[in-house]
């Protein structure tokens, strides 16, 4: 926790900077204008901002506020299939690192699918998805009364087309936090 | 071993087999149509209201009888050409030489304050008798009840079970989210019935009408309720994992449904008498749309215990279980037929689903749908002749019927979405 604090204090700042130097130009005086030499001398001091960070406590922070921000990450699964991806297993244990970050959050897993399968076995199957990523989140050692879980099927998808993309999209797992 | 290995590869073998032919029998219809001639209304109106009403009347009762497959009503080419109209004293003679065996003749009246009067008399053509007249007296907006319920005398007496006064339970996301709403068997008279803002699914009608369980997520959760649809009250029935796909039983007392609650979709019994609740299904499988069959005493269902989903039949202790389907990989949705041996049901081909038709008694499946969009949620009318479905064919989801054949295909609803229709029931003994 104090880590993160600190790397973002850090990455802050240099970001602050960074944007400071993007500043310079207007300060250069276009030819042939008659500056008062006084200014032009004053700018080869460069200023410097004053590093202002401001804590991101969640705590503070309505539910909505939270998820808005995407600490959390969806992940995607196969056609027919409820299994973790190697290719998405990174990005369940940055979400597992968060939870025990923020150890007092609770989250929602919804698990949805595409529409190629009817309604009852899609809310099947989104549950099974769901369960695989609780079960996925457990091993990390995130513990089980922080997890919930529901199953929309197919009755929510990100992308309402008809073809592989819209598919591979709407195969997923969605983190709701539901308590900080 | 050997025994059972040999078994297993000639299943194999015969599924391989069945997969390559696609059946397209025509099935011959249930009776005979009854030719009947309806001439046109004789209408006594007195306002544009009345008038109206009178046309719509005549109008719906005309629609119940063409689309009903159990009558054949006489063309109007045919119609026209007997020339004595005598309400009183019809020249059945006359009728019977172009066809009709029966003759309906119908009449309209505005009454004092509005309402109007809508009575019918019948006749057989052939010995001559008046069969039987009906009267039905109601306000202007009553009045596709008053046609359909004309129309249910008339089906009672050729001995079919009434159909026109029966209802479409469906799930329609056109206010914004999915809520439940009925409407009459042909689409009109659409009512949203639940403000949840939630998203409800699945519902399935009781067989005395006057209910319909259903899953909503209002409490986040998938629940399993029954709303008592005159009384306007919810009761809930389960929670706990997820409840979906209900069906009533035929005394309305004993409710099938599946749930999550064991860890994976197990099918329960519901008893609203004493409120407990008996697991009929033991697998590691998903086993969902649990359905009665006609008599009660089995129980028809899908299951994924092969791999993928397909059909099962068992006892209603969940005893001999024992698969139906064996063509296809991905049968679900499975609907029971009145009349025992039909079954119909989903099957998932390349991602896209069309309805099928399994005959218990030969084993015969019958492609009723084709095409590349999704056929889902088929459910048959209470007297086995119509089938009501969803599909996406013209690009939203949107409540079709259609006849047991497949012939007369309609589409009952246009805004929004609209999936998952349930047929009422019909409590009726010939």
């Amino acid at each position: 926790m104090k880590k993160l604090a600190i790397a973002f204090v850090t990455l802050s700042f240099l970001f602050t900077l960074g944007g400071c130097k993007k500043k310079e130009p207007v300060k250069v005086v276009a030819p042939g204008v008659q500056a008062p030499q006084k200014k032009t001398e004053e700018v080869k001091e460069k200023p410097i901002v004053k590093p202002q960070v401001q804590e991101e406590n969640i705590e503070n922070m309505s539910l909505e506020e939270i998820n808005r921000k995407g600490y959390l990450h969806r992940i995607h699964f196969d056609f027919d299939k409820y299994n973790i991806r190697e290719d998405q297993k990174p990005v369940l244990i940055r979400n597992a690192q968060w939870l025990k970050e923020h150890p007092t959050v609770k989250v929602l897993i919804e698990g949805h699918c595409d529409e190629r399968g009817t309604e009852e076995y899609n809310l099947a199957l989104g549950e099974k998805r769901a369960k695989a990523v609780r079960d996925f989140l457990i091993s990390m050692g995130i513990s089980p009364d922080r997890i919930k879980i529901v199953s929309y099927g197919k009755s929510r998808p990100l992308d309402p087309r008809h073809n592989e993309e819209a598919w591979a999209k709407n195969r997923r797992a969605e983190f709701v936090i539901i308590a900080r | 071993m050997y025994l059972m290995m040999r078994r297993f590869l000639f299943l194999v073998f015969a599924i391989g087999l069945l997969a390559q032919q696609e059946v397209t029998i025509r099935i011959k219809g249930g009776v005979p149509a009854i030719r009947i001639a309806v001439p046109d209304f004789i209408t006594k109106t007195y306002s544009n209201n009345g008038k109206s009403a009178a046309t719509e009347i005549e109008d719906t009762f005309k629609a119940d009888l063409s689309f009903s497959r159990v009558f054949d009503p006489l063309s109007p080419s045919l119609l026209s050409i007997v020339k004595d109209r005598n309400p009183e004293k019809p020249d059945l003679k006359a009728w019977e030489s172009v066809g009709a065996t029966v003759l309906f003749i119908g009449k309209v009246v505005e009454e004092p304050g509005g309402k109007l009067r809508f009575s019918g008399k019948l006749y057989d053509t052939r010995t001559g008798n008046f069969i039987f007249g009906k009267s039905y007296v109601g306000k202007a907006k009553f009045v596709r009840l008053m046609a359909h319920k004309m129309g249910d005398e008339l089906l009672k007496y050729f001995g079919q079970p009434p159909i026109f006064t029966s209802k479409i339970a469906f799930i329609s996301d056109r206010d914004g989210n999915r809520e439940l709403y009925i409407m009459d068997y042909d689409g009109a008279n659409q009512i949203r019935l639940t403000y949840t803002k939630a998203m409800e699914m699945l519902p399935a009608w009781s067989r005395d009408g006057e209910k319909i369980a259903y899953t909503s997520f209002r409490r986040g959760t998938p629940d399993l309720f029954v709303r008592y649809i005159y009384e306007g009250r919810d009761r809930l029935i389960a929670t706990g994992g997820s409840n979906i796909t209900p069906d009533f039983s035929l005394d309305d007392n004993l409710l099938l449904y599946s749930s999550s609650l064991p860890g994976n979709y197990e099918i329960y019994m519901y008893n609203f008498k004493n409120e407990q609740r008996r697991r009929i299904t033991f697998s590691p499988a998903s086993d969902l749309s649990p359905k009665w069959s006609p008599d009660g005493r089995q129980i028809l269902f899908s299951s994924d215990r092969s791999g993928y989903p397909q059909l099962y039949i068992m006892d209603r202790d969940g005893s001999d279980v024992r698969r139906i389907t064996f063509q296809g990989s991905y049968n679900a949705s499975p609907d029971w037929a009145p009349d025992g041996d039909r079954i119909i049901y989903v099957s998932r081909i390349e991602g896209k689903f069309n309805l099928y038709l399994l005959f218990l008694s030969t084993s015969e499946v019958i492609k009723l749908t084709s095409g590349l969009s999704m056929n889902e949620n088929p459910c048959f009318s209470p007297d086995g002749r119509h089938i009501v479905f969803s599909s996406n064919r013209s690009g939203k989801y949107q409540i079709y019927i259609m006849d047991y054949d497949g012939r007369n295909l309609r589409q009952l609803t246009q805004r929004g979405n609209n999936q998952m229709p349930s047929w009422s029931k019909i409590k009726y003994r010939r």
